[in-house]
């Protein structure tokens, strides 16, 4: 609820996604508060945003869902990351590097 | 009932989606509800916050909702497809069991649509396809004059200068002439197609060139002041060396030097259908053509020039109808006779106009009926052959109901089954409508092509589903029907129908059969027999020579000159023994002025007219073919225009004249409208023989010395030994050396030219012979199937009465005695029809094959019902067997 905490950059969520799924199924709660924790609140997944965006990656076959309970007991629908799912994520990271490292050059530039 | 409970599923479906992204949701607020509240918020605000987090809710359900639905379908379709497979496996098993049935279905119903297929190839490139290397064809249209409903004339060039000039609805109007033109080159001649057409003809008809441009305005404009030419890709790559530009490069067309200026594209052999045109030359160049029909800036001679025009882009064809109609009645000529103007129409099938039209209906249509005719009982037979499988398999059917399978998987499975076959049938269709074409291309045109596009080919998917549906939709409801009931038997009221109607079309394809087989075997009969018959000269060795002086612009005396020196010339060469020239030569497929003339014998008896056939000879007419001089003399050398008019007659033409007299120093007279002609001496008699015409009676002939007569295109016979095809060779070299701008000679063994005149109607009876096979097949196959399936229900009642102590040959006789009366049954109604068609198909036979009979011949008829009922025997074997094994006990298993 800071300002410190960012929007995510368009054609990210996809790549973060796949990447909280990647260490072990989640439910889509778990995914939002695996990206706060692991970018330290700085970026937020618009929630609503969210659900779309896993049930898409469940139609493309990069992850699977199955309904199991929380560690409360609650009924919650858990993602796993698929095979194909494993391979998107690597393209995504290989494409948001290329990316990134362009715009690093493109500001390296700038300042000089 | 089904669409009911699909609309269910499909909203349970949905209703299960939303309920399941609620829960998600539901899940996410409760979880976020409890971390908030664990961080201190207290419960109100925690779950107000936790809602506002997630955002717009409904959205995020809609959202969802789509992707899920997405998910759902792909699905179903994955069941569906895995349906698919189960059931295309499970038939392919099934044909496995029986591989001469599969193959037979396969063959049949391939014939079938490969019948169909080649029908409708035709007609798809005559209506249905574009000229190819034409942009927008469909903006092209023809137009004719018209002075009543069907009627359609061509227009004459000063009428088409006319609406060329005032017409606004088209971008042009371009006329089109077909002529020949000799090309010389300096090792020999060739017929050039060619077509004489208005300056603008490239532009309106939107011929894309690959070389140069199509003709200017001024090209077209006085009459043989500019000699170009616009050539095929044809002729630019085998006459012109394929240069890559044109620099001046010329060719001689009849003699004139003619610059080419245009190249047209790989894919442009003419608009029309039947078209291979080699150069396109402007009309003003008519005179070039030495045509006896000029028409340039007149309208003497209409129904030659073919006009086409393009509409403007977003004028309608009738709005351009419209305009001419207005248009005809300011400055159409009226005609002579009635004074009418009549007015203009259009044809969109500018590939076909009248002519191919007329081809297409009188040379298809029949084609199209029967092969419509023999797809639809192939698929009939098939379906009889289908349910007689059902009836065997409809315990497996019951116990597979029985095991929960539904109705409409059932049938559907069945109907995948018609699928399986249907596939490989359409396979095996297309590849014989390919062999069908390359047919249809010798007995047509040339020119004639059959283009395999996407509408053929979805021709031929179509009539495989449609076969599909038709064949296999009649088990599949039979057994739907027969699984209705609480036990697997059959309704017998039900069945009994159906059997009646399977009868009826067991008879209907024998009298099918029946006709096309004494149709056709009486036309081949009669070509043997002509064949057999005794021509009266020696046949062997015999060459004809026919120059072709049309284009030569020879006046008469000219043209006697070149076949005279011909004449001295060719009897010096070695291996020719005799040379003549004959108006009507053996069998010459033109013969101009062929058709006789009525004489009248002076001083004899009857003075009435016989009409008799009529020759102009030349010396040595009957030396050189053979025919043998019984009394007086032949024609001679000195029969000339100086001397006394004579003429020799056959022994036919003589008895009809003279009767049992000598003829020979009497006189006749030929009777003509504008007065009867000189008196004729006949100088001599010679034997009969059948020189034109290879029917049985040999009719009475009349010689006359050709220079007391003479004409313009005669044919030069020579008896020749030796190397036939070495002397032919002589004899081009001769003719050339006469004349280097004639075009090629044709040079033919009379051996082959019979072959030639036979080939056509060979085709004939071959057609009727092959479709003759094709229906005796087919009838096998139906009457096997119904005596099948007449066995097949009757097992029971077999069952019974042997229980009671028939003898099981009596069952067999039953079944052969009912064969044999649907095939009596048959015979005798195709005998009927093909009473009523002989004529109709003698029709067809060309006339130097003799009148044929108008009756089907006695002995191929008898031929016939021998072939037939040994059919109809061969086809109920099969099902007697399965009545002789019938035992008591199968009454048990079947109930």
């Amino acid at each position: 609820m800071t300002s410190s905490r960012e929007n995510l950059i368009p054609g990210t969520l996809n790549l973060l996604v796949l990447k909280a799924v990647s260490s072990g199924p989640l439910h889509g709660y778990g995914v939002t508060k695996w990206i706060l924790d692991r970018t330290e609140d700085v970026l937020r997944v618009e929630e609503g945003v969210l659900y779309p965006a896993l049930h898409r990656l469940e139609k493309d076959g990069s992850l699977e869902a199955e309904w199991g309970r929380n560690d409360t007991g609650r009924r919650a629908k858990f993602y796993t990351l698929t095979a194909s799912g494993s391979e998107r994520l690597r393209t995504e990271v290989e494409r948001w590097r290329r990316t990134s490292r362009a715009v690093e050059v493109v500001i390296a530039t700038e300042g000089a | 009932m089904a669409l009911g409970e699909g609309f269910r599923r499909l909203f349970r479906s949905t209703n299960d989606i939303d309920g399941e992204i609620r829960e998600e949701l539901e899940a996410h607020l409760e979880m976020k509800t409890e971390d908030l509240l664990a961080s201190g918020l207290p419960r109100e605000q925690a779950e107000a916050e936790a809602r506002r987090l997630l955002g717009d809710r409904p959205w995020v359900v809609e959202e969802c909702r789509k992707v899920r639905v997405h998910i759902k379908r792909g699905k179903a379709r994955r069941e569906r497809l895995d349906t698919l497979r189960q059931d295309v496996r499970y038939a392919a098993r099934r044909m496995q069991k029986g591989p001469a049935m599969t193959a037979l279905v396969i063959t049949v119903l391939g014939l079938g649509i490969g019948v169909n297929t080649t029908v409708f190839s035709a007609l798809n490139d005559w209506f249905f396809r574009g000229a190819p290397g034409v942009s927008e064809p469909d903006r092209l249209v023809a137009l004719f004059r018209s002075f009543g409903p069907d009627e359609r004339i061509r227009l004459g060039h000063l009428s088409y200068m006319k609406y060329a000039e005032e017409v606004e609805s088209f971008t042009g109007l371009a006329a089109s002439r077909p002529v020949e033109l000799v090309l010389e080159e300096d090792d020999g001649t060739a017929l050039l197609e060619a077509k004489l057409v208005s300056a603008n003809y490239f532009d309106v008809v939107g011929v894309d060139m690959m070389l140069g441009r199509g003709f200017l305005p001024e090209e077209d404009e006085q009459a043989g002041t500019h000699p170009v030419v616009v050539v095929s890709h044809t002729v630019w790559r085998d006459r012109l060396g394929s240069p890559s530009g044109l620099t001046g490069e010329v060719i001689r067309l009849n003699g004139v030097v003619f610059t080419v200026v245009g190249v047209t594209g790989t894919h442009f052999r003419g608009l029309e259908a039947l078209d291979d045109v080699d150069v396109w030359v402007p009309l003003a160049m008519e005179a070039t053509a030495r045509t006896l029909f000029p028409i340039w800036k007149s309208d003497r001679w209409s129904g030659i020039l073919t006009v086409v025009g393009r509409l403007v882009p977003g004028v309608t064809r009738d709005a351009a109808q419209a305009e001419l109609e207005v248009l005809a009645a300011r400055i159409a000529e009226p005609r002579r006779q009635t004074g009418r103007k009549g007015s203009i129409v259009l044809d969109p099938n500018v590939r076909t106009q009248e002519f191919v039209t007329r081809i297409a209906v009188g040379r298809i249509g029949p084609f199209a009926g029967v092969a419509g005719l023999i797809l639809l009982l192939a698929c009939v037979n098939i379906a009889g052959l289908l349910l007689v499988q059902a009836m065997e398999r409809r315990r497996e059917i019951a116990y597979r109901c029985a095991l929960g399978a539904g109705r409409g998987r059932i049938v559907r499975q069945l109907l995948t089954e018609s699928l399986v076959l249907a596939v490989p049938g359409a396979i095996v269709g297309l590849a014989a409508s390919r062999w069908l074409g390359w047919g249809l291309a010798r007995y047509i045109a040339p020119g004639f092509q059959l283009p395999l596009d996407s509408h053929v080919l979805a021709f031929a998917v179509l009539l495989g589903v449609v076969a599909t549906f038709l064949f296999g939709l009649a088990p599949a409801l039979h057994v739907f029907g027969s699984t209705s009931g609480s036990t697997a038997s059959f309704g017998a009221g039900r069945l009994f129908g159906r059997g009646k109607a399977l009868s009826a079309l067991a008879v209907t394809q024998v009298g099918l059969t029946m006709l096309l087989l004494t149709v056709g075997g009486s036309f081949v009969k009669q070509l043997r027999a002509a064949d057999d018959n005794d021509p009266g000269f020696e046949t062997e060795n015999l060459l004809l020579i026919e120059p072709d002086l049309r284009m030569a612009g020879r006046d008469e005396s000219e043209v006697r000159d070149f076949y005279n020196t011909l004449v001295d010339r060719l009897a010096a060469v070695p291996g020719i023994h005799a040379v003549t020239v004959a108006g009507n030569a053996p069998r010459v497929k033109n013969r101009i002025g062929w058709g006789g003339r009525t004489v009248r014998a002076n001083g004899a008896e009857s003075e009435e007219g016989v009409r008799v056939e009529y020759n102009d000879v030349h010396p040595q007419y009957f030396e050189t073919l053979g025919v043998e001089i019984l009394r007086g003399r032949g024609i001679e050398a000195s029969d000339d225009r100086t001397s006394t008019p004579v003429a020799v007659v056959n022994q036919t033409m003589a008895r009809a004249l003279w009767n049992s007299e000598d003829p020979v120093g009497r006189t006749m007279q030929i009777v003509r409208a504008s007065g009867d002609s000189d008196p004729i001496e006949v100088v001599g008699v010679v034997r009969d023989s059948r020189t034109f015409v290879l029917k049985d009676e040999v009719p009475p002939e009349l010689f006359v010395p050709l220079e007391q007569n003479g004409r313009a295109n005669l044919t030069v016979v020579a008896r020749a030994s030796g190397n036939l095809d070495a002397v032919a060779q002589v004899i081009r070299s001769e003719i050339r050396s006469l004349d280097r701008g004639l075009p090629p000679v044709t040079v033919e063994t009379l051996a082959d030219r019979v072959a030639d005149t036979l080939a056509e109607n060979r085709s004939w009876a071959d057609v009727a012979s092959g479709f003759g096979v094709v229906a005796l097949v087919l009838a096998l196959i139906g009457l096997y199937g119904t005596m099948a399936f007449t066995v097949s229900q009757r097992v029971q009642e077999f069952c019974v009465r042997i229980a009671l102590g028939a003898a099981p040959g009596k069952m067999v006789g039953h079944v052969f005695r009912r064969g044999l009366v649907l095939a009596g049954l048959g015979s005798a109604l195709g005998l009927l029809i093909s009473f009523a068609l002989t004529p109709v198909v003698t029709a067809y036979v060309d006339e130097s094959l003799g009148r044929m009979s108008e009756r089907p011949d006695a002995m191929i008829v008898a031929l016939c019902f021998l072939v037939l009922t040994a059919a109809a025997l061969a086809a109920c074997s099969g099902p007697a067997r399965v009545a002789t094994q019938v035992s008591p006990m199968e009454i048990l298993r079947h109930d």
